[in-house]
């Protein structure tokens, strides 16, 4: 019996790589390379009067030095607009090096070329621009108000609204007999991955072809991007993807400027060229997210069932919207969570900001959606005195009722319809986990320390497996190695790990014997990319049906050898054997040496499949009609819309009675992903999520000063927790298996994330009595907000 | 390359744009400066902007009064430049095309190279011509063969001081131009390198 790895704890194959200092970084290659450097607007917003290089003359070792007047064709052009909408009324996009105005601090304006990164950093500091500065916009308030403008053609700082109803939202709360209504608000944050950006690029004159290493989540997206601005044709322009030290969702923004600089500055130079981000310019150029303020109103009845839900918000996409409107498409329509809403309007303005441009970080509009449904929920608990778990309950979805369909438009432009989940049971097991029945006596018990507990929950619906497509390519070679590529990328997820117990389980292999390459154009020239918690969704079912297809491709060769029927055979253990008879066998290397028939052998293996080596019919050509030469198969899976993952938890937190320090004593998560390809793998991904999540809740925060200078941009100022900070994650699976692919996965990646702000902020609230409206929550402002925030009356 | 600056020299250090010595001993690099045949001047520098690094050749041409040609080639790249002086000489306008190595360093460097340049050059001829007297000779061989001088080219000597007034006036416009070509053109002395 062949062993099952699907489903199974499989240790991650990367880990002795990455955990033993033995990965393969991006500034691990090209030590000889070129460095370069930028200078960056000091400003928010300015106009740029002149810009003095001759400084730099004085630089020994100085190669170039680069401004916007230098840019040809469309590198001089506005960077492409990833995902326009017919709402997103007024998208702009920066320049790869600004030209008459900066929008951000940060905005790279002049690129410096030299021997190293000590001497492009000397030469950019003694570069000088002149600036006559503007008045910044900064957060939504000024933004809304626009008093001034970000960009001179964009009236009321608007990119773009739009609007998504499902039934008649006004007229069922006007009808409801009790409504509420809640302004909230998430603040910005980014996501801050140990490795920053960088690019490394090499121009081989000689094949005419263009090499980039690039730590990104979207290798293909790169690659064309890159190949249409520079005028090359795309399978001149190889993407690869080295490891990758994180993403988070800043990663898939593409190209960014320095993706298209490096390679053209390689180019021009014929030389190979390397940027490294250091950690200022990750806070400063690489993307951010999270910063809406939401206006929300709710009718209900006196059992709390939701009668109606209308929600304004708006988003701050700062300085440029290359990423569209996704975001806020994605917080309008994953804010109605596990509930049965039968009236929902929703409406969002994206406003531009004098600051960092804004485009996904893991959870990606979630988060605040989440934050928003949650806090409304403990709202009309809390108005009619019933408990929170409860509201929840008499308002979920049932598990009869899927599919259930929102008649929304999801943020991949398809219907916004859950395909499967069971709420119910993910409450009930939620409370068990955390004990939320006894949570009383918890409290009691405490208060008679002198301590002050809380507790909280919130549930979110994630849609996860995004299309369009991913692909798969699956090769048995001759010595029986199995190898595997996938064209999106991987950073850290452990898809080396879990694609590979996706073919062994398919081709009947030891999944030590299956190799996965992921983020090479090379291999996998057709991708999307890593991100909407889609990996494992897409390029799992990708690598599932390609392996199929290998499979059948060596049933019929072995077939042949064995002089068997196709449907007689099964692969154990990498050989075709007949069933029931497994003495009458054949190795999948060796039916990998007759899928290729040969002139010439290349090793005595191969003889078999030369012209002597067996009687052929002689009416059947080598390859036959519909059949290719090579035990491979490159297969895609794509999907008619995106499947809904589910999940619920609840926290535990203490909040020190004299300094509002608030500490997360307990944290339980519930969470259902469909089928489980390797548990240890999820639970992963859930921890991390949850420590972005607490973080999001308690610590991280950009902040920006009225100026649009960023004030904490650097890990002294931006507090990311320590481990010893965070609670561990008691974690409860549940499988409910997704009738949209053929192995049942939901994404995990960006879940554990989703509900942190959200159920930090009821337990908060439950501990210390006063409306939590905002968040994050520092200490300080909770201790303000205890000593004259509004009191919440005590949760029963 | 289109660029125009402003300049500001003393009536000698345009003067001394006549004398290839002076100009040879005042322009960062200069290896050897000649004068050409029908009034320009041939070049050779070892050029040094940014790390483009080597030798150059080429010739400067009068183009009309105001004005002279640059046209020339090495390892660094090749020029093919008009500089033109305003009447009053406050002011330089380059315009022109820059080939290979050269034209990959940045057009804001290689402005800020030629402006700076030129600055220097009309500088240090200022002060030649009005400081203390210098009296050893300059270690720039005037009268070297250039190096890329087309075979059958002999190396002329200095630009002769005064063949009538009105001639010498316009002659000396040209030479001044010339050298400021030179300098204009070409970047300041190769300092010691990092590496």
């Amino acid at each position: 019996m062949t062993t099952k790895w699907f489903g199974q704890r499989v240790e991650r194959r990367e880990d002795q790589r990455l955990l033993t200092g033995t990965g393969s970084f991006l500034d691990d290659a090209g030590h000889d390379a070129l460095a370069a450097a930028f200078v960056r607007s000091p400003h928010a917003h300015a106009r740029i009067i002149d810009i003095d290089v001759a400084g730099a003359l004085d630089v020994d070792g100085l190669v170039a030095v680069y401004t916007w007047a230098d840019l040809d064709g469309r590198v001089a052009e506005p960077l492409p607009l990833l995902i326009p909408h017919p709402d997103l009324t007024h998208p702009r996009t920066q320049l790869a090096l600004a030209h008459h105005e900066v929008n951000h601090v940060g905005e790279a304006i002049v690129m410096v070329v030299a021997v190293d990164r000590y001497v492009a950093e000397d030469a950019a500091e003694r570069i000088v621009v002149d600036y006559e500065p503007l008045p910044a916009v900064v957060g939504i308030d000024a933004a809304r108000a626009a008093q001034h403008l970000v960009h001179d053609d964009v009236p009321a700082n608007a990119a773009g609204t739009t609007t998504q109803e499902l039934g008649d939202a006004r007229a069922a709360i006007a009808a409801a007999p009790r409504t509420l209504e809640l302004e909230l608000w998430i603040e910005r944050s980014l996501s801050s991955p140990l490795e920053g950006r960088g690019v490394h690029a090499r121009w081989d004159r000689a094949d005419g072809r263009l090499h980039i290493r690039t730590s990104t989540q979207t290798a293909t997206g790169v690659r064309a991007a890159v190949a249409s601005i520079l005028g090359l044709a795309d399978v001149a322009v190889d993407v690869v993807t080295p490891d990758v030290g994180g993403g988070f969702g800043t990663k898939v923004m593409h190209p960014y400027p320095e993706e298209v600089l490096v390679p053209w500055a390689a180019m021009r130079l014929d030389a190979e060229v390397k940027w490294v981000e250091d950690r200022y310019e990750h806070f400063v150029s690489a993307t951010h997210e999270r910063a809406q303020q939401h206006h929300v109103r709710v009718g209900f009845d006196d059992d709390g069932t939701i009668l109606g839900l209308e929600v304004e918000f708006f988003h701050d996409t700062g300085a440029y919207s290359p990423y569209g409107i996704v975001l806020p498409i994605i917080t309008a329509t994953q804010l109605p969570g596990p509930y049965r809403h039968r009236n929902y309007r929703v409406t969002f303005t994206s406003l531009y900001t004098n600051t960092v441009t804004c485009t996904p970080y893991r959870g990606a509009g979630r988060p605040q959606g989440c934050f928003v449904m949650e806090r409304t929920m403990d709202r009309v608990a809390e108005t009619l005195g019933i408990d929170r778990a409860e509201v929840r309950r008499r308002n979920l979805i049932q598990p009869d009722e899927f599919p259930y369909d929102f008649q929304m438009t999801f943020q991949d432009g398809r219907p916004l319809i859950y395909d499967s989940g069971n709420y119910p049971a993910a409450l009930e097991t939620l409370r068990d986990l955390v004990g939320w029945d006894d949570f009383p006596a918890v409290r009691a018990a405490a208060a008679a320390e002198g301590r002050t507990v809380g507790i909280g929950m919130a549930a979110y619906v994630e849609g996860t497996g995004v299309g369009p497509y991913e692909g798969g390519h699956v090769h048995v070679e001759t010595n029986g190695r199995v190898v595997v590529a996938t064209g999106l990328t991987s950073q850290g997820q452990g898809h080396e790990t879990v694609f590979a117990q996706i073919v062994a389980d398919e081709l009947g292999v030891h999944v030590d014997d299956v190799h996965v390459t992921t983020g090479d154009t090379r291999r996998m020239p057709y991708a999307v990319g890593t991100y909407a918690s889609r990996a494992a969704v897409m390029s799992g079912n990708a690598v599932a049906v390609a392996a199929r297809g290998v499979r059948e491709k060596a049933l019929l060769i072995a077939a042949d050898a064995l002089e068997a029927a196709p449907e007689d055979l099964d692969i154990v253990d990498g050989v075709v054997h007949v069933r029931g008879t497994p003495s009458r066998g054949i190795p999948l290397s060796q039916v990998a040496v007759l899928s290729n028939p040969l002139r010439y052998a290349f090793s005595k293996e191969a003889q078999a499949a030369t012209q002597f080596a067996t009687p052929a019919d002689p009416d059947v050509a080598p390859v036959p009609e519909d059949a290719e030469p090579g035990l491979e198969v490159r297969d895609y899976f794509s999907t008619v819309r995106s499947t809904f993952a589910s999940g619920m938890h609840a926290a535990v937190v203490e909040v020190d009675p004299e300094t509002a320090a608030v500490t997360v004593l307990r944290y339980a998560v519930v969470h259902d992903c469909g089928t489980l390809i390797n548990p240890m793998l999820v639970e992963g991904q859930i921890h991390g999520g949850v420590a972005q999540g607490v973080a999001g809740a308690l610590l991280e925060r950009v902040a920006y000063d009225e100026a649009g200078n960023l004030v904490n941009a650097s890990f002294m100022d931006f507090l990311m927790p320590y481990l010893t900070e965070l609670p561990t994650a008691e974690i409860a699976h549940l499988e409910t298996p997704s009738p949209l692919n053929p192995l049942g996965i939901k994404g995990a990646g960006e879940a554990g994330v989703i509900p942190g702000s959200a159920c930090i902020a009821a337990a908060i609230e439950d501990a210390v009595g006063v409306r939590i409206d905002r968040m994050p929550i520092s200490p300080s402002e909770l201790w303000t907000l205890r000593g004259m925030g509004e009191a919440v009356p005590p949760c029963t | 390359m289109h660029l125009t600056f402003p300049v500001r020299a003393p009536a000698e250090a345009w003067a001394a744009l006549a004398d290839p010595a002076q100009v040879a001993a005042a322009l960062a690099g200069a290896t050897a400066v000649a004068c050409a045949e029908g009034g320009g001047m041939r070049l050779a520098v070892e050029v040094a902007i940014a790390s483009v690094r080597g030798p150059w050749t080429g010739t400067v041409t009068p183009v009309d009064e105001h004005a002279v040609r640059v046209v020339g080639a090495g390892d660094v790249g090749s020029l093919d430049l008009v500089v033109r002086a305003d009447a009053d000489r406050t002011r330089l306008a380059v315009d022109g095309s820059v080939g290979g190595p050269l034209a990959a360093i940045g057009e804001a460097l290689l402005d800020a190279a030629v402006r700076r340049t030129a600055t220097d050059l009309l500088a240090a001829l200022g002060a030649r011509a009005v400081g203390p007297a210098e009296a050893p000779a300059d270690p720039v061989p005037v009268a070297t063969p250039v190096a890329a001088a087309p075979p059958g080219t002999a190396p002329t000597a200095t630009v002769p001081a005064g063949a009538g007034r009105g001639r010498h006036r316009a002659t000396l416009v040209l030479a001044a131009l010339g050298g400021l070509a030179v300098g204009v053109v070409f970047g300041r002395r190769a300092p010691s390198s990092r590496r």
